[in-house]
């Protein structure tokens, strides 16, 4: 396999293609097992005020593996100033550049609000962040972010926390022709096959959190989402095969013991 | 202890309160506190009992770098807030 296998942000390389979150899990151990068991390129984290009255909620990084890059959201920011703010604050807590920018413009749908998006992208990239938007699927607006400096594309497939797969591949195939930065399919897969059709798409990765989090089985589906992963990559690279309108046999017609039609 | 009750009067935080000089009142992650004495950002992590490893502080809106928490003196009305990691997608 080609470097092609590996995911390059910012130009730093990452062994797998798989982002994960670290939000709804039923315990911490089962978060620990889950991302032991993906193996993702980094996880996200949410950035929120210390609970002064709860010591237990500092445990959290006992059960982060060792050595997993950390991506750190500005989820739950609805303005670009309230994004800014927070992004800052988790490069000061956690020592990296890195940021999920989300500025969320709807508590109902979770839509990104993609003014506010471009603007924070553009003070963040000025201030030597590398900035990964979430964002919806306009191919302008991903555009726009791609000429402000962002180091990803983060397309949603579907709202977050929906688990519907990705409904509208269309915008999102136009955003993987166009872009010149990695394009990550960001929320909205609910299952392996999910995973691997935006792989097929050509995505550079798929961050998801809910899938895994929230499935009967959150170490399983963490394997499960691996391999969809790999797979949907693999498939991507080698190219499918035209869609067809009827049957095309696969075995000969030539030799055959018994004429059809007898 | 450097932490006294919290205060449940809103307004107390911009009123100067006389004959409690030594007392220094400031909003701790949105919650009014009343300080003991003139304290240090550094002290008061110390005495939450939290490491200031894996958090970030921001007095009145503007972020302390770690080096600098031991110099940075608490004053009457600050607005303090110390953030971390939690889990989160």
């Amino acid at each position: 396999m080609s470097e092609d296998s590996f995911l390059v942000i910012a130009g730093k390389t990452y062994q797998s293609r798989l982002i994960l979150g670290t939000g709804k899990y039923k315990t911490l151990e089962l978060m620990k097992q889950a991302l032991v068991t993906a193996d993702p390129a980094m996880v996200t984290v949410a950035v929120r005020r210390v609970d002064l009255t709860d010591k237990s909620s500092q445990s959290f990084w006992k059960f982060l593996p060792a050595g997993l890059p950390i991506l750190p959201n500005t989820a739950g920011c609805y303005t670009a100033e309230d994004a800014i703010r927070t992004a800052r604050l988790a490069r000061e807590a956690l020592e990296t550049n890195l940021i999920k920018l989300e500025v969320i413009g709807d508590p109902k749908t979770l839509f990104p609000d993609v003014e506010a998006t471009l603007q924070a992208t553009k003070v963040l990239v000025k201030e030597g962040f590398t900035v990964l938007p979430y964002t919806s699927d306009d191919p302008i607006v991903a555009r726009r972010l791609e000429e402000a400096g962002a180091a990803t594309i983060m397309p949603l497939a579907a709202p977050i926390g929906s688990g519907q797969g990705i409904l509208n591949p269309l915008p999102v195939q136009f955003i993987l022709q166009q872009a010149k930065v990695p394009v990550i399919v960001d929320a909205g897969v609910g299952t392996a096959s999910d995973a691997a059709v935006v792989m097929e798409l050509g995505a550079a990765g798929v961050l998801m959190n809910t899938a895994v989090a929230e499935a009967q089985d959150p170490v399983a589906m963490a394997q499960a989402m691996k391999l969809a992963v790999k797979a949907g990559r693999l498939a991507y690279l080698a190219g499918r095969m035209p869609k067809k309108y009827g049957s095309s046999a696969s075995s000969p017609s030539a030799g055959l013991v018994t004429p059809v039609g007898r | 202890m450097i932490i006294l009750a919290p205060l449940t009067n809103t307004s107390a935080i911009s009123l100067p309160v006389s004959g409690y000089n030594l007392c220094v009142k400031i909003s701790l992650n949105g919650d009014l506190k009343e300080l003991a004495q003139a304290v240090t950002l550094q002290q008061l992590l110390d005495d939450l009992g939290i490491p200031a490893g894996r958090v970030a502080c921001e007095v009145n809106l503007k972020i302390i770098k770690r080096p600098f928490y031991g110099e940075t003196l608490l004053k009457e009305g600050d607005d303090v807030e110390i953030i971390q990691a939690i889990g989160g997608g």
